[in-house]
């Protein structure tokens, strides 16, 4: 109703309206208003202005932002217009002497009557200004305000001239940012509607210190004075019943936070103890929830949601930062309360989420925060699973959050779940839609999380933060995804990273994912001469991989070389490695030599580095089994012995691959029975699903002893094992066991036991033994060789 | 030490038989021990709350982890051993709890030492009890991971209209292998056995005291062995900066002595542990759950300095592990831990973006 009333008064329709008052500022009449206004006809002024003119004070706010517009009509008598801050708000205020000229928070002014001075209350942007008209010279603006110094300019048709300060007998200017500081009154009483409240002088006299501002016109002529550190009521002043109950909790809500910003949490924490936010909230909440019945009352709807909504801002930030304070005090589990309540008084309030338009920024602003601290302040009272359900529930609720808030939750939470050693268990039901995907535990919604916010990155809705990367990176590697997190790092955008890192984290992920080519080729333009040739890593990894191959041991070598030249410094300590590489390189290069001389030659180079290695590594079992590898290809079988026996004393036995060398070199030896031994001694060591290559070791071994007849009771222990292996769920259920990769296939079973048979001329059963081998495999030289012989 | 509320909390609230049961389970576990360790602190005793007294008392367990670094202390016939496969082994979660907190401490011990062919039937015992635990709690599932896809249209994705894509299969990460019972420790299998024991610690991390992942991390280092101080940038600058006077030499400072010094105790505890002592092969299998408890310990939302040098010293030294054994999977886990900590370093001064504006930017000033 009144809003509606004032936008007629003011003669501004809209916001298009104040902006233009504003830009025209003070090209009509102004004179001829001042001259009204000399002579005291205000009326006559106030319509002059009504026509459209205006007395516009352009305050130039030293502070970055704020651009204060000032329409004054009327000054100190009539009513006072004032747009401060973002025009584009509208936020208008006024005064009308002898009438009450608003709700408090409607249009945010109030007048008080009390040893004939008028004081105004304006609200702007959470900021109460008080405004004092002092109505002529005979009354002292300072005392009415207390007392301070304006400094703004007055903008009369271009020509600036300053404002008057205004004597400033007991104000000190804060710094160069133009804040005012004004020092008065020891014992101000506020008394707030029936209540009257004592507060302290330090405290809310300290406020109007740290902020005064003055507004005076020159010469004294009219004066009026903003106080935006609001509650400066002077002794005996009593704030009209308009003001009694809403004030209450707002007066605190600003003064509590003028507290908090100076850094007296506790203080603070006092003023803001006295908010009842469930009486503010029920009292707020109908003017949210009721509908609108028409188009016609639009405007009016909407003028009372803005009030409104300056009201919850004001106190739902006041909760939020009690929270804060409770949280600086170290009270965290109780500043986790209040952050709650916030949201549950925000969710009461907006029954269906905060809608995108009709909000206000301070009270979206104030909202986001606290969707965003709440968890952390769980987090901090060590309460996990509320943790988990803060974040849940900022996330997946409607808060209107914008990217940057979102992001910063959805990092959080992301690192939550992978690091906190909590399981969120699946999210509520109401959360999941049909055919979408449900993260089932906390390493899934990780990297879901983890994923989105990538995906964010490269859309360019927030800017690029490297931990995600590093987070994502390492949720995947634990799970061996290495090829998705390929994926990843090939969308990264360009500019992030140097493409030799990239190439090179690109690198270890195909490696990780077993596709050594493409990584090798990836390393080959990092290690090009052009880039980094002598980057250790690199270098590293491209050694291994062609140690791996004996085709490309001869460029490993090469690689090996670079490695053992640049290891110097701090990473002297990968000589030992380099060492190493180069040692298998040059042994598996020698697997493809020419010639029998430059095969010894290449395997002697091996031996030595190797040996050499073993300076810079006499600890590392790895490099003991490849130097017995590497003896044994020799010939040099005691060594290798030697080797073989070390590495399954220093492994405790735990790697298979040692108890198969072992077992190799000695029947390489001819040493069968001591073989069959180490090897029934491996199998003991072993469970069952791994036994494979060790049964079929020992197949061999009976063959080579001439007991076939044991050969073929090992060879149908083998046969089960491979059967059943095939038969049960696969990749689940050995995918990481060390045996993958030499697994016994069942046609070479088959094969086997069909050239055990047909050395005993049990054609029959060899026979029976190549079907099954054809059946798995078709055209195999060794089967058709074997057919042939029975 | 915020955590300590959690265990009283859940007592107090359901004063159920239950949990007195469990209360007079650990008074009589604390009866049993005082035989083996000796006089025990009053504080335990006496305490109203005996399950989080074992759990927490920080006597206790310097106590029975010094018992536990006494050279025949893995022997089947160890009393302490003993007590903690029995206590364990009594299911009431509470004191499998302080079971789990030498975890560190026993595998520690355990793989260290399982190159000397010193009896360790004892701690095989407990391992092999906790292993058991996991695979009944597990019923011999694998733990697998669907590595999600944009494509698909989840809870967190923006616009809530569900995509019809069935092209693109998710990919399947196995976690942790299906487990099948175990009766006695076989070698090849010794890595899995702690690997899953350790999957277990991860489960319940967050109730377990800072000490015991402090002990957990400086037995990284050990495994490990290799020194990783070539790798710690943030403090190697510090370093650089305060001491420039003492020339060279303090590039290997305090950490590398602090993590010589636990070589150093291992040693002189279990003289057994040769001329570096301790290095272990460390396959996939454990070293995935080594990493999973690594990261709780470096960005875990416990806050301890003690526990973040540890973490990052171990971090630093299986990086260096992981780049001396060329493991792709583990350099890049590793490796984007130490970058993590190397952002957190250099980003303390941050902005809160909790903190309202400040009031100078707040005022309308003229």
């Amino acid at each position: 109703m009144f809003g509606s009333r004032w936008r007629e008064f003011s003669g501004l329709q809209d916001d298009m309206a104040v902006r233009e008052v504003y830009a025209n500022g003070l090209s009509m009449k102004t004179s001829e208003v001042e001259a009204k206004l000399d002579e005291g006809n205000i009326h006559e002024a106030e319509s002059s202005l009504r026509e459209g003119l205006s007395l516009n004070f352009e305050v130039d706010a030293i502070s970055r932002s704020h651009t204060l517009s000032w329409e004054v009509l009327d000054p100190g008598k009539r009513w006072v217009e004032s747009n401060i801050g973002k025009l584009e708000n509208g936020i208008s205020s006024r005064v009308e002497l002898g009438r009450l000229a608003s709700r408090w928070w409607w249009i945010p002014m109030s007048r008080l009557l009390g040893n004939g001075r008028k004081w105004w209350f304006v609200q702007l942007e959470g900021l109460v200004i008080n405004s004092n008209g002092a109505r002529s010279k005979e009354q002292e603006p300072e005392r009415a305000i207390g007392s301070g110094v304006g400094i703004a300019k007055f903008d009369s048709r271009g020509s600036t001239s300053a404002l008057s300060s205004l004597p400033a007998n007991r104000a000190e200017k804060l710094g160069q940012e133009g804040l005012l500081a004004s020092d008065t009154g020891e014992e101000e009483t506020m008394v707030l509607g029936e209540r009257s409240t004592s507060i302290s002088p330090g405290l809310e006299w300290a406020m109007s210190s740290n902020s005064m501002l003055d507004l005076l016109p020159n010469e004294g002529r009219e004066g009026h004075v903003v106080d935006h550190s609001m509650l400066g009521v002077d002794q005996g002043v009593e704030l009209s019943c308009a003001m009694k109950y809403r004030c209450h909790e707002e007066a605190r809500a600003l003064l509590g936070r003028l507290e908090y910003q100076r850094g007296n949490v506790e203080g603070a924490l006092r003023v803001f103890d006295g908010i009842d936010l469930q009486a503010a909230i029920q009292r707020l909440q109908p003017s949210f929830t009721e509908k609108r019945p028409s188009r016609r009352s639009r405007s009016r709807t909407e003028s009372l949601h803005t009030v409104s909504q300056h009201a919850v801002s004001l106190v739902l930030e006041a909760i939020y930062l009690k929270a804060k304070s409770l949280e600086k005090l170290g009270r965290v589990t109780e500043a986790a309360q209040e952050c709650k309540s916030v949201l549950d008084a925000v969710e009461r309030i907006f029954h269906h989420g905060i809608p995108d338009v009709l909000v206000d920024n301070k009270l979206q602003e104030t909202v986001s925060k606290a969707v965003e601290l709440l968890p952390e302040l769980w987090k901090g009272a060590s309460c996990y699973q509320e943790a988990m359900s803060a974040y849940r529930r900022a996330l997946l609720s409607q808060w209107n959050l914008d990217n940057e808030y979102c992001a910063r939750i959805q990092k959080e939470f992301a690192v939550f779940l992978l690091y906190s050693g909590v399981e969120a268990g699946p999210p509520s039901l109401a959360a999941q839609i049909d055919g979408s995907y449900v993260p089932r535990n906390n390493l899934e919604e990780a990297i879901l999380l983890l994923m989105i916010l990538l995906r964010k990155c490269y859309l360019g809705k927030i800017k690029w933060d490297p931990s995600v990367l590093e987070h994502f990176t390492f949720a995947l590697s634990l799970c061996c995804q290495t090829s998705v997190l390929a994926m990843q790092l090939e969308e990264v955008l360009p500019g992030i990273f140097h493409r030799v890192d990239r190439w090179n984290a690109l690198a270890l992920c195909y490696t990780g994912a077993g596709q050594n080519i493409a990584a090798l080729n990836l390393l080959r333009k990092s290690l090009h001469k052009h880039e980094k040739p002598g980057d250790l890593m690199a270098l590293l990894l491209a050694a291994k991989i062609c140690s791996e191959d004996s085709l490309l041991a001869s460029e490993g070598v090469e690689y090996a070389r670079r490695l053992i030249m640049n290891a110097q410094g701090v990473d002297v300590h990968l000589k030992g490695v380099g060492l190493r590489m180069l040692g298998l390189c040059l042994g598996k290069q020698a697997k493809v030599a020419s010639s029998d001389l430059e095969r010894s030659y290449l395997q002697s180079e091996a031996l030595k580095s190797l040996e050499e290695a073993i300076a810079f590594e006499c600890d590392n079992p790895d490099l003991i089994f490849e130097l017995g590898v590497q003896y044994a290809e020799h010939r040099n079988l005691n060594a290798a012995l030697r080797c073989a026996k070390q590495f399954i004393d220093a492994t405790g036995g735990s790697l298979l691959k040692g108890w198969r060398l072992l077992a190799l070199v000695l029947s390489a030896q001819r040493r069968f029975s001591e073989a069959e031994v180490v090897t029934d001694a491996a199998l003991d060591e072993t469970a069952k699903w791994e036994q494979g290559p060790l049964l079929r070791m020992k197949a061999k071994l009976k063959i080579s002893q001439s007991l076939p007849v044991d050969a073929v009771e090992t060879y149908s222990f083998l046969l089960a094992l491979v059967q059943a292996q095939r038969k049960s769920f696969g990749p689940l259920r050995s995918s990481l066991s060390q045996a993958e990769n030499d697994k016994v296939s069942e046609f070479e079973v088959w094969q086997g036991l069909a050239n055990l048979y047909t050395s005993l001329s049990h054609w029959n059963d060899a026979e029976i033994c190549l079907e099954k081998a054809r059946a798995l495999k078709q055209y195999s030289a060794a089967t058709l060789h074997t057919e042939g012989k029975t | 030490m915020s955590e300590i509320q959690t265990i009283p909390e859940t007592i107090a609230s359901n004063p159920d038989s239950s949990c007195l049961n469990s209360i007079s389970k650990a008074q009589s576990a604390i009866q049993s021990l005082s035989p083996i360790l000796g006089p025990l602190p009053p504080s335990l005793s006496s305490s109203d709350n005996p399950p989080f007294s074992l759990l927490h008392d920080p006597h206790l367990a310097s106590a029975i982890s010094s018992h536990l670094r006494q050279p025949n202390s893995g022997a089947g016939d160890n009393n302490l051993c003993r007590w903690l496969y029995d206590t364990f082994q009594s299911s009431d979660p509470n004191l499998q709890l302080v079971v789990l907190r030498f975890l560190p401490i026993i595998a520690g011990i355990y793989l260290s030492r399982a190159a000397f062919r010193k009896p360790l039937a004892g701690f095989e015992a407990v391992l092999l009890a906790l292993y058991a635990h996991e695979t009944t709690s597990r019923g011999g599932q694998s733990i697998t991971v669907h590595i999600p896809d944009l494509s698909h249209s989840s809870l967190y994705h923006e616009s809530k209209v569900p995509i019809k894509n069935n092209a693109t299969g998710l990919n399947l990460a196995v976690i942790s292998p299906s487990l099948e019972p175990l009766g006695t420790v076989r070698s090849t299998k010794r890595a899995r056995i702690v690997g899953v024991a350790l999957e277990l610690y991860y489960s319940k991390i967050s109730l377990m005291p800072i000490g015991s992942k402090i002990d957990f991390c400086e037995f990284c280092v050990i495994w490990a062995g290799q020194d990783g101080e070539m790798f710690n940038w943030g403090e190697a600058h510090e370093k650089e900066d305060s001491s420039k006077l003492s020339e060279q030499g303090n590039g290997d400072g305090e950490e590398s002595v602090c993590s010589s010094e636990v070589v150093m105790g291992n040693r002189s505890v279990g003289e057994e542990c040769e001329e570096k002592g301790g290095r272990i092969p460390l396959p996939w299998e454990l070293l995935q759950p080594v990493l999973r408890v690594l990261g709780h310990c470096l960005m875990g939302p416990t806050e301890s300095k003690e526990l973040n040098g540890a973490a990052w010293a171990a971090c630093r030294s299986l990086y260096a592990r992981a780049l001396h054994d060329v493991n792709p999977q583990a350099i890049l886990a590793t490796g984007s831990l130490l970058k993590l900590g190397k952002m957190a370093a250099e980003s303390n001064g941050d902005s809160d973006p909790s903190e309202i504006l400040d009031s100078k930017s707040l005022v309308i000033t003229l």
